[in-house]
């Protein structure tokens, strides 16, 4: 009997019947995924509500936003440090004028309170503290004018921060009173998105929010003069 | 001995223009997926509105819209563009609303939007109306939003819920 020989054939015979189901339910999956996205592409619009402006009462606490990150003015420390340097400036007293009588007694006094009044002057234009964002400098101590200028070296927390209950914010919002604080926040232009969420933070937790857009370049003063954040 | 031959009923199918078909409208629906969330993300429409205030003071008012940009402000409705340098012209469209606003102070508010480029603009807006003494609100605004009044709000949305 004859051997039959078998031919074989190189080509391997490819079954696409998975690979084709894997492709049909992806297009599937697509195609719903599309249609989700168009509904959510019509129904973007968002409602946002904003308070009128109006003044309070309460005790401003002011907040700066810069690079979308949230740093808190303690303007309080920086008030305590000044009164720790007017407490510490000599008294100066003018010569009364029955000191008239002897002229050159007057006249030593006046000159003596003269320098006694620049030297106050002196100490508290080289007013210098620290915070802890921020170097707190006198810029013109006639209106007590000063210059909060950012740690380079420290920013403040951004819109995922802020919600951590355990956040430098949330800390500092739970040693403040809603029924006698309220919050002002001075917002730089890029940082809009996080102004929002902490507003709505700020608002879940009882407190009024005021705000103050603020351009970049400009520094922050507080001093007479300017503009008063009020609630809004 | 003649060999009968062994028809084969089922007809060899060729995969491979489906598989293309199939792979070219992955790609479509990927790029119109992208396209789609795009806009989605950019193009937002916003509608601000005043908070309720106390004893719903704000609910019975109504709102009318300063949008500030860079180079002047648009008044809502209407969409009247006003420069910057005739903010403070007597006979600007501006001062016009606000005088209409002064006399309608208890019933109409006023929002402001405030681009990110238009602080100045903002600011010479603002204190125009506060002499006025008309209520005002003031909301930071996006540069890639859109402002929606709240009228254009209602009406889609009562257009929206007619059958």
């Amino acid at each position: 009997m004859k051997n039959r020989r078998r031919r074989k054939t190189n080509t391997p015979d490819q079954n696409l019947d998975s690979f084709l189901d894997i492709l049909t339910n992806t297009v599937g999956v697509l195609m719903f995924i599309s249609l989700f996205v168009s509904l959510i592409a019509v129904e973007a619009d968002s409602i946002v509500k904003t308070p009128l402006a109006s003044n309070s009462d309460k005790n401003p606490r002011f907040f700066e936003i810069r690079d979308n990150k949230v740093t808190f003015i303690d303007d309080e420390q920086v008030s305590e440090a000044i009164q720790q340097v007017i407490g510490s400036l000599p008294s100066c007293n003018r010569p009364s004028l029955d000191s008239r009588s002897n002229e050159e007694l007057y006249l030593r006094g006046l000159s003596n309170y003269r320098s006694c009044i620049s030297s106050r002057g002196r100490r508290l234009t080289n007013f210098r503290t620290q915070t802890d964002y921020y170097t707190v400098t006198m810029v013109n101590p006639s209106t007590f004018s000063l210059r909060y200028e950012p740690l380079l070296n420290k920013s403040g927390e951004d819109q995922n921060q802020l919600a951590i209950p355990e956040s430098q914010f949330n800390q500092t919002l739970a040693e403040l009173n809603p029924q006698e604080d309220y919050l002002a926040f001075i917002v730089r232009p890029d940082s809009f998105k996080s102004f929002r969420a902490a507003r709505e933070q700020a608002w879940a937790q009882g407190f009024e929010v005021g705000w103050e857009p603020h351009k970049s370049e400009l520094p922050i003063q507080f001093g007479s003069g300017g503009r008063t954040i009020g609630v809004q | 001995m003649r060999r009968r031959t062994n028809k084969k009923n089922h007809p060899n199918v060729e995969l491979f223009p489906f598989l293309s078909i199939l792979a070219c409208t992955i790609g479509t629906l990927i790029l119109l997926i992208i396209v789609l969330t795009t806009q989605a993300l950019n193009q937002q429409e916003v509608t601000i509105v005043a908070r309720e205030g106390e004893q719903g003071v704000n609910g019975k008012k109504s709102p009318r819209y300063i949008e500030s940009r860079s180079n002047g402000v648009i008044l809502y409705p209407g969409e009247v563009f006003v420069p910057r340098r005739e903010l403070d012209k007597p006979d600007s469209p501006l001062q016009t609303m606000l005088v209409e606003m002064k006399q309608n102070r208890d019933r109409e508010y006023l929002i402001v939007t405030l681009r990110p480029d238009a602080i100045d603009v903002f600011n010479q807006v603002r204190n125009l109306v506060e002499a006025e003494e008309i209520d005002i609100g003031y909301e930071p605004f996006d540069a890639s939003w859109t402002l929606k009044t709240e009228a254009e709000l209602e009406r889609e949305n009562s257009g929206n819920e007619k059958p």
